[in-house]
């Protein structure tokens, strides 16, 4: 492994470390809502991370559709993977969540139900994707529905603002509306998240490459 | 009932990454093991 990728590596072990520290201890209990505001942490920044990391797959479909170079559509398709899986996290840590606050596991919230088509039609374009066997044609559709989709990103952030909703508005036109150490957690929170679904992507990017790479010698063999 | 909510979060959270992870990990040293068989083969027939 390249020493540049075990230095990275290393700082995001340390300051994933500081961020369990934080959310578990350092963090107090909230004035409202108690011991929960702790899934708060484990929540927010997943769920901004998966949008980057979509916002990742529209870029690198852009990317592809102008340069035609298929390392973008690797990337792209490598971040749309991991959108999903922090898309996962916030769907299952928000019923959770819902749980606990509204009683309610699922209640149909414009946020919840935007977050869950935004995670189906992202898993559409992953399975769409798997389905066709020819590179070039994978990449190009790929790259399109990857751009298509994202207006569903835009929407499942603004719904809690154009609709009624009991999901709580935390990030406003004002700043963050909480307390001053739960702002330094989320802060860490979003630095080890972001930290973290960069290795992920990376990593994931990696193999794609090298089965691209397997896959085209052995093509040129047969 | 708190405890446990924040419990199956924790799960959630850190269990997805890591289960992700462990995955990925896993694809790598396969990868490179495949790579490396294609990559002999080549040298063999060159």
């Amino acid at each position: 492994m390249p020493k540049n990728r075990l230095i990275f590596l290393g700082v995001t072990a340390a300051v994933s470390l500081l961020y369990v520290y934080m959310t578990w201890i350092f963090a107090p209990p909230d004035v409202n809502l108690g011991e929960l505001v702790r899934i708060f942490f484990q929540h927010v920044a997943p769920a901004l991370v998966a949008y980057g990391a979509f916002g990742g797959t529209l870029v690198c479909g852009i990317m592809y559709l102008w340069k035609g170079d298929l390392k973008y559509d690797i990337l792209g398709a490598a971040s749309l993977k991991i959108g999903l899986l922090f898309t996962t996290i916030t769907l299952l840590s928000g019923m959770m969540w819902a749980d606990a606050t509204w009683g309610v596991y699922w209640n149909w919230d414009p946020r919840e139900t935007t977050t869950l088509i935004l995670w189906v039609a992202y898993a559409c374009v992953l399975a769409y994707r798997a389905s066709i066997s020819d590179r070039e044609a994978r990449a190009q559709f790929g790259s399109i529905f990857g751009i298509i989709g994202f207006p569903m990103v835009i929407l499942s952030y603004i719904s809690i603002q154009i609709w009624d909703t009991l999901h709580p508005q935390v990030i406003t036109g004002s700043g963050l509306e909480m307390a001053a150490e739960h702002g330094m957690t989320l802060m860490v929170s979003m630095i080890a998240v972001i930290m973290i679904a960069l290795i992920l992507i990376d990593f994931t990017y990696y193999i794609d490459s090298a089965q691209e790479k397997i896959h085209r010698i052995r093509m040129a063999r047969s | 009932m708190q405890q446990f909510e924040l419990f199956i979060v924790a799960v959630i959270f850190w269990g997805g990454i890591f289960t992700f992870l462990l995955y990925l990990l896993m694809r790598m040293m396969n990868i490179d093991k495949q790579l490396k068989i294609v990559e002999s083969q080549i040298e063999g027939e060159q």
